[in-house]
């Protein structure tokens, strides 16, 4: 199988603010290893540090949140050609990944605690490619020991496991500012630290929404 | 000898049932990869296997061959091919549209100047005449039209043909010196923006350019829009005169 490697900056306005900002993608090209896309990405991003390059004439207004790294399967047809994600901060340092392939050929088997970035309660910035969007972590990923607890309630009631984990479930569950119950599930290579500062004012309503949910749910 | 590797990408484009005149949306489906350009022909001709007009939507693929190891923008290509629904080629841009980006590129800019000169097209290559409607597929390999629609036009210039281009291309060597005549610049002058069809659409007043290989035969149209764009190329001809 013949894959290949495709990087994406992601941008927003510099003048747009939290907690929803629309986002921009731009193409970057396509390489045939990670190392080759990975010194594209730190070639670009010593160019947009430094704010000296022609393309900074398009990208001026622009801040970089973000860059992508999608792995893609060759002569694949069912339109399902992702082998793995990884995203990176705007310095290049490393984000965060995830391996599994979008056909659900390998099986996710839960997070040990040191892959996990995020607590409940935390802000993050869950960054794609049309929005980026502050929101409040309720529940982290799915843990190893989650994986098992899974595989033997499975056995216990069906003594076999009638369907496996994938890419998907790799996933958290955050809530973003509203009324209500507002959650979705970003995959994890998909949740950042905030890219900017959070203002008090800001911060105090992410605490009260996950007071909201905390009153709602019960504690995890 | 310079040798890049390269990828073919396959996007196809579909419209919805309801298709009305003088502009409709298409949607873009999948995008596929492929290895090399026969396993992108084996796909298509197996996917027009299946091709029905009345159980279709498909308007058309595009399938661009791209560098690997390059930085690339999407309206970036080496060379362009455009399917219709039924399997058959439709037209083939066999020059590249291609610009380095801030000196990482791995070969010099001649290079690439040469590759994306336009050497003018063949005349079975020109498919409509002066005053003929057309369809113009919008896409975003489309440089001109890259909104994502279908637009109604009628045709009021035919693309260069080789001998039309060479003699431009003597007078514009002739009358310029220096950088302007080497191969980098000579591309920026002849390349990809001049193999257009000049044409009028209802919707856009004056002249327009589009690409040779996006413009297709109309496929239902009322006598009512027939007249209108008819009316419309009769102007022109009076404005000319």
């Amino acid at each position: 199988m013949k894959t290949i490697f495709e990087l994406v900056r992601i941008t927003a306005n510099s003048k747009s603010r939290y907690p929803v900002r629309k986002t921009r993608k731009w193409d970057m090209g396509f390489f045939s290893t990670l190392a080759k896309a990975e010194k594209q990405m730190n070639e670009d991003v010593k160019i947009c540090l430094a704010g000296e390059s022609d393309q900074m004439v398009h990208i001026a207004e622009d801040d970089v949140l973000a860059y992508k790294i999608t792995e893609r399967e060759l002569d694949e047809e069912q339109g399902e050609n992702i082998q793995s994600v990884r995203t990176y901060t705007a310095d290049g340092s490393p984000n965060d990944k995830c391996l599994l392939d979008h056909k659900c050929e390998r099986h996710f088997e839960g997070r040990s605690p040191e892959q996990i970035r995020f607590h409940p309660g935390d802000i993050v910035e869950v960054i794609d490619e049309r929005h980026a969007e502050l929101c409040v972590v309720e529940h982290s990923q799915p843990t190893e020991d989650d994986y098992k607890r899974f595989c033997n309630r499975c056995q216990e009631k069906y003594n076999e496991i009638p369907f496996h984990w994938d890419y998907s479930d790799d996933s958290y569950l955050v809530e973003s500012l509203g009324e209500g119950d507002t959650h979705f599930h970003p995959l994890s290579p998909n949740v950042f630290n905030p890219t900017k500062p959070v203002s008090k004012a800001l911060k105090d309503k992410f605490k009260s929404k996950y007071e909201e949910i905390l009153a709602r749910y019960g504690k995890h | 000898m310079v040798n890049i590797d390269s990828i073919f990408k396959l996007t196809y484009y579909s419209v919805r049932k309801k298709q009305k005149f003088p502009a409709f949306k298409t949607r873009r489906g999948n995008v596929l990869y492929f290895k090399d350009l026969n396993n992108a022909n084996e796909y298509i001709a197996s996917k027009s296997k299946y091709y029905e007009e009345k159980h279709n939507d498909i308007y058309a693929y595009t399938l661009t061959e791209i560098p690997l190891g390059v930085e690339t923008r999407n309206w970036e290509y080496l060379s362009l091919r455009i399917y219709l629904p039924d399997g058959t080629l439709w037209g083939e841009d066999a020059y590249a549209h291609f610009f380095p980006h801030s000196g990482l590129s791995p070969v010099d800019y001649n290079y690439w100047g040469r590759r994306n000169m336009f050497h003018g097209r063949h005349k079975d290559q020109i498919k409509f005449k002066l005053g003929d409607i057309v369809e113009i597929l919008g896409c975003h390999e489309n440089i001109y039209w890259s909104d994502d629609e279908v637009n109604l036009a009628v045709i009021v210039k035919t693309p260069p043909s080789a001998t039309e281009i060479d003699e431009q291309l003597e007078q514009y060597i002739a009358t310029h010196s220096g950088f302007d005549t080497c191969e980098h610049a000579l591309s920026t002058e002849f390349g990809s923006s001049l193999d257009t069809y000049e044409v009028l659409s209802p919707l856009c007043p004056s002249i327009d350019h589009a690409p040779t290989i996006f413009v297709f035969e109309p496929k239902k149209i009322s006598t009512r829009r027939k007249n209108e764009l008819q009316e419309i190329y009769e102007k022109y001809l009076a404005e000319r005169k």
